[in-house]
C-alpha cells in the first residue's frame, strides 16, 4: 500500500473498528467470539492496495457484520462518490468531444456482470 | 508479516467450536481493565469458558499506542484454542473476498449512501463577489466613488446657480467630510424644503389620476395611459424605477442635468434613511429577501413561467443582495457595503444584452435537466422489474430441469421440460442483457445532467435556490443510478447430466 493516504483511511478503519468491537463487547451487544470473528475476518481482508479494493472489499464485509456498516457509510461512501465525480467526468469529455462510443465503453466498463449463481 | 501468518496467528477456535451464544464468563470475580475507561465487561454466571478471556484493556492501549491491526490481532487471536479449522477459516474468509465476477459497485440496497445536500448553498459567485467588495475598501477606492464626483458636481452647481436665475436658493452642502468619505447624509443632499410640499405633491398626483381614471379608457393617448400606470404604482416602486432610470444615465455618464443630480442624490439619502444601521438587523433583512427571492426563482423556474430577463434579473438582485450581506459580514457598516454593491452594479450594467442572451440558453438548459430528472426517476422502477423477471425466468428454469430429471431421457415429457428449460434460459439472457442496457442508459443520462449543471454553473454563478435545485438533481440523480448499479446479471450454470 503505497498511497499514505489510503494507509491512513485504513488506520482509521481500524481504530473505528476497535471502537465499535470494544463497545459492543461492553454492552453485551457481541460475544467474544463474534469479536474474535469479527477482528479475524477483516484482518483477513489486509493488505489493501488501493481504494477501489478497499471500496469492494469493505463493502462485503459491511454485508457480513453488521456492525461494519456504519464503516462502509463513514468510509465507503466519498471513495464512491469520488469514483462515480471521476467516471462522470470522463464520459463528460467524452461527449463534449462528440466521442459518444468511448462514453458508452466508460459506461460499460462501470456496469461490469454480476455474480453467476448456481 | 505475510498475510499467511497472519491468518495463522489470527485465526482462534470456530463459531462451532467457540463460547456459546450467551457472554463468555469465568467463576473468577477478575473484570478486564479498560485502562481508565470506567466500564468494565458485565459477567454473566452460568456460562462457560473455552479459554482466556480477551484482554481489552490491552487492545485499548496498543491501539492507542498507534498499533491498530496488533490489537486487532489481540483480539482476534486465542492462544489456547489452536489453530483448529485454519485452512476451513481461511477459505471462509477468501469465499468472501470478491470474484472476479462481481459488480464493480457495491452497495447495500437499504443503506443509500448518497443523500441529496441541503438547498441554499451559496455558489462560486459568492467568494468572487466577496472578494470584490473586499477589493472595494481602500481608501482610493472610497476617494474615487463616482457618486462622490457626481455629488461634487451637482453641489458646484447649485452654488453657482444660486440667486442668479430666480431658482430656489439652496443651501451649499458642506464639503466632504473624511468620516463619510464622501457619501452623502440624508442632510447634506436633501435640499431645505417644507413639509408641505411633498404633501401637495401627492395630491397634485392623486387628482391627476382620478382625472384619468374618470375618462373613458379609450379616449386616451397612450401617453396618458402610460402615465395613468405611473400613477397608480406605489410610491416605493415609483422610487426604485426613477433611481434606476438616473442611475442607468449615471453609469453611461450623461447625467448632466443638475436637476436629476440632486434628485439621484436625494433618492440615495432617502435611501440611506431607509438602510437599517444595526448590522445584524440589516443582514437578517438581506438574508430573508434573498431566501424569497430564491423561492420566486425556483417556483417560477419550476412553472415554466420565466422569461431569460426575469431570470437575469432575479440573480443580479440574488447576487447584490448577497454581495451587501458579505460585505456587513466582513465588517463594513451596513451604508458602506450598500454603497460598495452600489459601484459594482454600475459596472455590471453594460453587460446586461448577454447575460440576458445567456439566461435564454440557461433557461433551456434547466429545462432539460428537469426532463433529465425525471428520466433518471423512472430506471429504479425499471430495474426493480428486471429483477423480479430475473427470478421468474430463474425459477422456471430451475423448476424445468428438475422435471427432467423425473422423467426417462427420450421420452416426450423428457424432452417437453428441457424445451421449456431452455425457453427459460433464454428468457433469461435476454433481461440479462436489458440490465447491461438500463446500466449504460443510467450512467450516459447522468453524465449528460452533469454536463449540463456544468454548464449552468458557469454561466450563472448560481447561488442559493439554483444551487440547490442542481445539487438536489444530481443528488436524487446519483442515488437512482446507485439503486441501478446493485443489478446483476443472473446467470444459471447449464447442467447437461439431465439429458
Amino acid at each position: 500500500m503505497a498511497d499514505p493516504a489510503l494507509q491512513q483511511i485504513v488506520e482509521n478503519i481500524e481504530g473505528d473498528l476497535i471502537d465499535a468491537i470494544v463497545k459492543n463487547v461492553d454492552a453485551q451487544r457481541m460475544n467474544e467470539a463474534q469479536a474474535r470473528t469479527l477482528a479475524r475476518e477483516f484482518l483477513a481482508l489486509l493488505p489493501i492496495e488501493d481504494k477501489h479494493q478497499l471500496l469492494e472489499k469493505l463493502g462485503k464485509f459491511s454485508k457480513l457484520h453488521v456492525e461494519a456498516k456504519s464503516l462502509f457509510l463513514k468510509y465507503g461512501a466519498p471513495i464512491e462518490d469520488e469514483e462515480r465525480k471521476q467516471k462522470l467526468d470522463l464520459m463528460s469529455q467524452h461527449i463534449q468531444n462528440g466521442q459518444i462510443e468511448h462514453a458508452l465503453n466508460v459506461a460499460k466498463g462501470g456496469t461490469s456482470n454480476g455474480s453467476g449463481n448456481n | 508479516m505475510s498475510r499467511k501468518e497472519v491468518h495463522q496467528m489470527a485465526v482462534g477456535t470456530t463459531e462451532s467450536g467457540g463460547p456459546g451464544p450467551g457472554v463468555a464468563t469465568t467463576e473468577s470475580s477478575v473484570k478486564p481493565d479498560f485502562g481508565g475507561a470506567g466500564s468494565a465487561l458485565k459477567i454473566d454466571a452460568g456460562a462457560t469458558l473455552s479459554g482466556p478471556r480477551i484482554d481489552f484493556g490491552a487492545v485499548k492501549a496498543t491501539a492507542e499506542a498507534g498499533n491498530r491491526v496488533d490489537a486487532l490481532k489481540l483480539i482476534a487471536s486465542n492462544p489456547t484454542g489452536g489453530l483448529e479449522n485454519n485452512q476451513q477459516g481461511a477459505a471462509d474468509t477468501s469465499s468472501t473476498v470478491s470474484s472476479p465476477e462481481e459488480p464493480t459497485v457495491v452497495q447495500q440496497a437499504d443503506a443509500p449512501l448518497v443523500e441529496a445536500t441541503e438547498p441554499g448553498v451559496v455558489g462560486e459567485a459568492t467568494q468572487a463577489t466577496k472578494d470584490a467588495v473586499a477589493a472595494q475598501t481602500s481608501q482610493e477606492n472610497l476617494k474615487d466613488n463616482p457618486f462622490v464626483a457626481a455629488q461634487d458636481r451637482a453641489d458646484a452647481t447649485l452654488a453657482n446657480a444660486h440667486g442668479t436665475d430666480g431658482t430656489q436658493k439652496v443651501e451649499v452642502p458642506a464639503p466632504r467630510d473624511p468620516a463619510t468619505d464622501g457619501r452623502p447624509t440624508a442632510e447634506q443632499v436633501v435640499p431645505t424644503q417644507d413639509a408641505g410640499g411633498d404633501i401637495a405633491e401627492q395630491d397634485a398626483r392623486n387628482a391627476r389620476k382620478r382625472d384619468l381614471e374618470a375618462r373613458n379608457p379609450r379616449d386616451l393617448s397612450v401617453d396618458e395611459i402610460r402615465e395613468l400606470n405611473t400613477l397608480r404604482q406605489d410610491p416605493e416602486t415609483r422610487r426604485n424605477e426613477r433611481l434606476a432610470e438616473l442611475e442607468s444615465k449615471w453609469a453611461k455618464g450623461e447625467l448632466t442635468d443638475p436637476k436629476e443630480q440632486t434628485e439621484l442624490a436625494q433618492l440615495y439619502g432617502n435611501e440611506a434613511e431607509n438602510i437599517q444601521s444595526n448590522p445584524e438587523d440589516r443582514m437578517d433583512t438581506l438574508q430573508r429577501r434573498v431566501n424569497e427571492l430564491d423561492n420566486d426563482l425556483m417556483q417560477k423556474l419550476a412553472e415554466g413561467n420565466m422569461s431569460p430577463e426575469d431570470i437575469v434579473k432575479l440573480t443580479d438582485e440574488m447576487q447584490q443582495l448577497q454581495a451587501e450581506f458579505d460585505g456587513i459580514k466582513n465588517g463594513f457598516s451596513p451604508e458602506d457595503a450598500r454603497s460598495m454593491v452600489q459601484e459594482i452594479i454600475s459596472k455590471q450594467s453594460k453587460g446586461r444584452e448577454r447575460k440576458i442572451a445567456a439566461a435564454e440558453k440557461v433557461q433551456a438548459d434547466i429545462q432539460k435537466l428537469m426532463q433529465l430528472e425525471l428520466e433518471m426517476l423512472k430506471l429504479p422502477k425499471r430495474g426493480d422489474q428486471l429483477k423480479e423477471e430475473q427470478a421468474k425466468a430463474k425459477k422456471d428454469a430451475a423448476a424445468a430441469h428438475a422435471e427432467s430429471k423425473r422423467h426417462k431421457r427420450g421420452t416426450q415429457e423428457h424432452m417437453q421440460a428441457y424445451q421449456e428449460e431452455l425457453n427459460a434460459l433464454s428468457r433469461l439472457n435476454n433481461i440479462n442483457v436489458q440490465v447491461v442496457q438500463l446500466k449504460t442508459d443510467a450512467w450516459m443520462l447522468r453524465a449528460e445532467q452533469h454536463n449540463i449543471e456544468s454548464r449552468v454553473r458557469l454561466k450563472t454563478g448560481v447561488t442559493g435556490g439554483l444551487s440547490g435545485f442542481l445539487e438536489r438533481a444530481g443528488g436524487m440523480a446519483d442515488l437512482a443510478l446507485t439503486t441501478i448499479g446493485s443489478l446483476t446479471v443472473d446467470t444459471v450454470k447449464y447442467d447437461f447430466s439431465a439429458y
